[in-house]
């Protein structure tokens, strides 16, 4: 693209703002989720009876729906984002408690609302608004002690936490803990405020393995891996070790045809064994250069409300895939979180898309 | 600037948030990504390990074993290893052992279904067979079945090219390969198979014994020519060098497959030649003769043949009796029962059984694939038991020990030891002890020509122009428990060729032949297994490398 600097428009405008790097980056991923959908998709499809191509369509589909949500998200200013968020925190909460009350049931946990035969998970909606929302309440609690900022933030806290606990969803519960907990932190409230999170933080997380019995099998079985079915985490193991550096070689893996989330959860451990640790550490790096460079940019920024929301976004993102990719290589406990832009799935690839696109309509560039 | 002073700016700086504290944030970041890189490339890193886990999974003890080739004199393969896959379920993996047990059942229909589902529903084990040694083929149904849990490794497997061919000397290997019978066993036994580290075979030289494929295949086929010519229940035979004791061939009718382990365990398909005792008939006239002329008599000595022999409430008579004394010579091709009782008696007990014991008859007999039968002796010998075991009845021997006596006697009189491994060609035989004198041996291969040239010997449809053959018949009346089958006969032929300086001894052995009008409705030796002779000498003796003397 090439636009004269005299030009005016809202597109030239975005063109010279935005973060040429960071959008490069984000097209990256996307396009390699389409290549790695190639390889593990197709297998889970035909296992179960659908065409072999099925998932990879899928795919695509919401991959171009997600990059065309990203770059038009790009173009808000930081107000309209902000409006945005809004919008979406009341709708994705209204969702949220629908499905709470007649969702449909997948796995044990009711996170999944039927629109027009599509199935969409108002957790992972929720995530990036609660994100830009809590950053600009925790902002205003600094810039403006005198009003209830840090209660608001509190209490918008707690009350998205409890809803997501009641799903139950405790991995995402955790996800949204950490962020907020973070960006408490960084808002440059006082140490002691955050050694309190923390306690309660570890409290919390006693609490819910007292309290659910999935969570506290899931943490038991990753402590003491010896007896038990934890044959996926197993499998997924199995599959980084047979790859090697280099891998099998592409359709040479064979976990895609024995684990059930071959194409979502674990297609981490697929890209693993068809095309090595190499490969795996490429997305490593991508994932973490977007994470690094948006926290990069989040320093440079003066306005502590942009910048907290940048920060959380940032993390929000950073941390899903993280934690999906520590389950796979078998640092974390078993967590049905997906990798952004590379598990197939339409509700995690809208949603990121939704995260990203606030990402970089936060760091483009402005006069102050 | 203090702290109230930034917090009353309207629009705060990022000063206002300590700079310290971001750095905080992003160094954590970057140390989780570190940590999924780093164990990235630790689990990449046991890649090598890993296939040093599966190798010491396979040499546990239970492990399979190496094997290195058995080939025939000639080099030609008998039996060799071959790398198969073999499948086995880690039952943690597995979903659902109900399912799993069923569809594994449409591919195996000779699985035990009841067994596998409990053990694939056994979440403690990790490990267990399903099938070993599998076709690429059966792996890919397997494969394409698309249960996890369901896993493979590859195993050496032995085969056996040659089929029957051999199949009881060579004898077989257990599940893990390792040898239980035969030359198979033998293997094991002098430390030649290996541990089997990863499927990889035996870099060892081949095992090379004294069979020769070409041989044992002409033995084979007019073994399972003349039961069919003469409707016998079973065949067996031996070719014997009589030089160094190799054995050339060694056939048993019906043979079995080393392949299929329900066919060794078969009694009916016992080696009759390794393994089997039997009352061998007149054809051990040949020891009794030479056992006479060891003590002094010639061929022309004197017999008296004329009366029947009395024992106790027995009566020994022949069947067609000359009515007249006869020669050494002439109770040898004559086979006469009681021109043979009268020499062992006149030889003396203790002569005949010392003979006995010098010739290796008394006890079993060890080689490489069997350690040997024991003989069934009489109780206690007295003059019956020393009339009867002079025509062969009242004692069992296998037939390749009485072979290897028989070699003895024609050789020049020097002991052999049969053997199933081939000689090294560059040794000269060792010579082996002397059992009787040259002359006894001269003597009674001239007999045994005799007996074949003699227009009325026993013998003489075992005659091959060129070759030279001598030999004795033996009809033996198979025992059954308490007593003899009446018209249920052993019929043998011992030969050895050429007479003059004998290379090779043949023992054919047909059990339980019928009359047929090639044999006159006989059920004699001299009507079977002698014609059968004279075809299986024809046919070897070229491959033997026995040159023809045709005038």
């Amino acid at each position: 693209m090439s636009f004269s600097r005299e030009d005016r428009s809202r597109l030239a405008a975005w063109w010279f703002t935005v973060d040429h790097v960071l959008l490069g980056a984000i097209l990256v991923l996307i396009g390699a989720g389409l290549v790695f959908s190639l390889a593990a998709s197709p297998a889970v499809a035909l296992k179960k009876g659908l065409p072999a191509y099925y998932f990879v369509e899928r795919h695509l589909a919401f991959s171009a729906l997600g990059a065309l949500l990203l770059v038009a998200l790009s173009f808000l200013s930081p107000r309209e984002t902000r409006r945005f968020a809004l919008t979406l925190l009341v709708v994705a909460f209204a969702g949220l408690i629908v499905v709470a009350w007649h969702g449909n049931e997948i796995n044990g946990a009711r996170r999944w609302l039927s629109i027009a035969g599509h199935s969409l998970q108002p957790s992972e909606f929720l995530k990036p608004a609660f994100v830009v929302i809590s950053a600009w309440l925790l902002a205003e609690a600094r810039i403006r002690p005198e009003m209830p900022g840090l209660w608001a933030a509190v209490a918008l806290y707690a009350f998205v936490a409890a809803f997501l606990v009641v799903q139950p969803d405790v991995g995402q519960t955790l996800l949204l803990s950490l962020v907020w907990g973070a960006l408490f932190f960084v808002s440059g409230q006082p140490l002691v405020y955050a050694a309190a999170i923390v306690v309660f933080g570890i409290a919390a997380l006693t609490g819910a393995y007292v309290m659910f019995p999935h969570v506290e099998a899931r943490i038991d079985r990753f402590l003491d891996p010896a007896p038990g079915d934890h044959s996926q985490v197993d499998r997924a193991l199995q599959s980084f070790t047979q790859g090697g550096f280099l891998g099998r070689g592409p359709g040479e893996g064979t976990i895609k045809t024995s684990l059930p989330d071959a194409h979502t959860d674990f297609i981490f451990a697929v890209i693993a064994e068809e095309y090595g640790a190499v490969a795996c550490l490429a997305i490593v790096l991508v994932f973490a250069f977007i994470v690094l460079r948006a926290l990069y940019r989040a320093g440079r920024e003066p306005d502590l409300s942009v910048r907290l929301a940048i920060i959380g976004l940032a993390l929000v993102f950073g941390l899903q895939a993280l934690i999906n990719m520590g389950v796979n290589v078998g640092l974390l406990p078993a967590k049905g979180i997906t990798l952004p832009y590379l598990s197939a799935g339409g509700s995690s690839t809208l949603a990121i898309s939704i995260t990203l696109g606030m990402l970089l309509a936060l760091t483009r560039r402005r006069v102050s | 600037m203090s702290a109230a002073a930034r917090v009353t700016e309207p629009v705060i700086t990022a000063a206002a948030s300590p700079r310290s504290r971001s750095r905080v944030l992003a160094f954590g970041v970057t140390l989780m990504f570190v940590a999924v890189a780093g164990q990235l490339i630790n689990l990449a890193l046991r890649h090598e390990g890993a296939s040093t886990i599966r190798v010491s999974m396979m040499s546990t003890p239970s492990g399979t074993l190496a094997r290195p080739d058995i080939v025939d004199r000639n080099g030609r393969l008998l039996a060799t290893d071959v790398q198969m896959p073999s499948l086995y379920a880690d039952p943690l993996m597995i979903q659902d052992a109900d399912e799993a047990a069923e569809q594994l059942a449409t591919l195996f229909p000779g699985l035990n279904v009841r067994e596998l589902r409990r053990n694939l529903a056994d979440r403690t084990r990790r490990f267990v067979w399903v099938r070993r040694g599998l076709s690429p083929g059966m792996a890919q149904r397997v494969h394409n079945l698309g249960i996890p849990g369901l896993l493979f490794v590859d195993e050496i497997r032995r085969t056996y090219p040659a089929g029957r061919l051999g199949g009881h000397i060579l004898g077989r290997v257990d599940i893990d390969n390792r040898g239980v019978a035969g030359v198979e066993r033998y293997i094991d036994e002098i430390g030649a198979s290996e541990a089997a580290f990863g499927a990889r075979l035996s870099a060892r030289a081949p095992v090379r014994l004294s069979l020769d494929v070409a041989v044992m295949h002409a033995l084979d086929e007019e073994l399972a020519g003349a039961m069919t010519r003469y409707e016998a229940a079973g065949a067996a035979g031996l070719v014997l060098d009589v030089r160094t004791g190799e054995v050339v061939a060694s056939v048993s009718r019906p043979g079995v497959d080393p392949a299929i382990a329900e066919e060794a365990l078969d009694p009916a398909r016992i080696d009759k030649v390794v393994a089997g005792t039997y009352e061998l008939g007149s054809i051990v006239k040949l020891v009794t003769v030479a056992l006479a002329l060891e003590g002094g008599k010639s061929l022309e000595s004197m017999v008296d043949t004329t009366q029947p022999l009395k024992a106790g409430r027995f009566t020994i008579e022949d069947l067609h009796p000359l009515g007249r004394p006869m020669t050494v010579g002439e109770v040898f091709v004559h086979s006469s029962n009681v021109g043979a009782g009268q020499l062992a008696l006149s030889a003396g007990l203790e002569a005949q059984k010392a003979f006995f014991q010098k010739l290796g008859l008394w006890g079993p007999m060890r080689t490489e694939v069997s350690p040997g039968t024991e003989p069934q002796k009489p109780a206690q010998i007295g003059r019956i038991e020393q009339i009867t075991l002079a025509f062969g009845h009242g004692m069992a021997v296998t037939p390749i020990q009485f072979a290897a006596a028989a070699a003895a006697l024609v050789n020049g009189g020097t002991a052999v030891a049969p053997t199933f491994l081939a000689r090294d060609a560059a040794v000269p035989p060792a010579k082996g002890r002397r059992l009787v004198s040259p002359r006894t041996s001269a003597l009674l291969r001239d007999i045994m020509r005799r007996n074949v040239t003699d227009p009325v010997g026993t013998g003489r449809r075992a005659d091959v122009a060129g070759f030279e053959v001598g030999g004795k018949t033996g009809t033996a009346e198979m025992a059954v428990s308490g007593g003899y089958r009446k018209k249920a006969v052993l019929a043998s032929f011992l030969a050895t060729f050429p007479a003059s300086n004998p290379s090779f001894l043949t023992l054919v052995m047909l059990f339980e032949p019928k009359g047929q009008d090639v044999t006159a409705g006989e059920i004699t030796a001299g009507r079977n297994a002698a014609p059968t002779t004279a075809r299986l000498i024809e046919r070897v003796a070229p491959l033997l490398g026995v040159p023809a003397k045709l005038l």
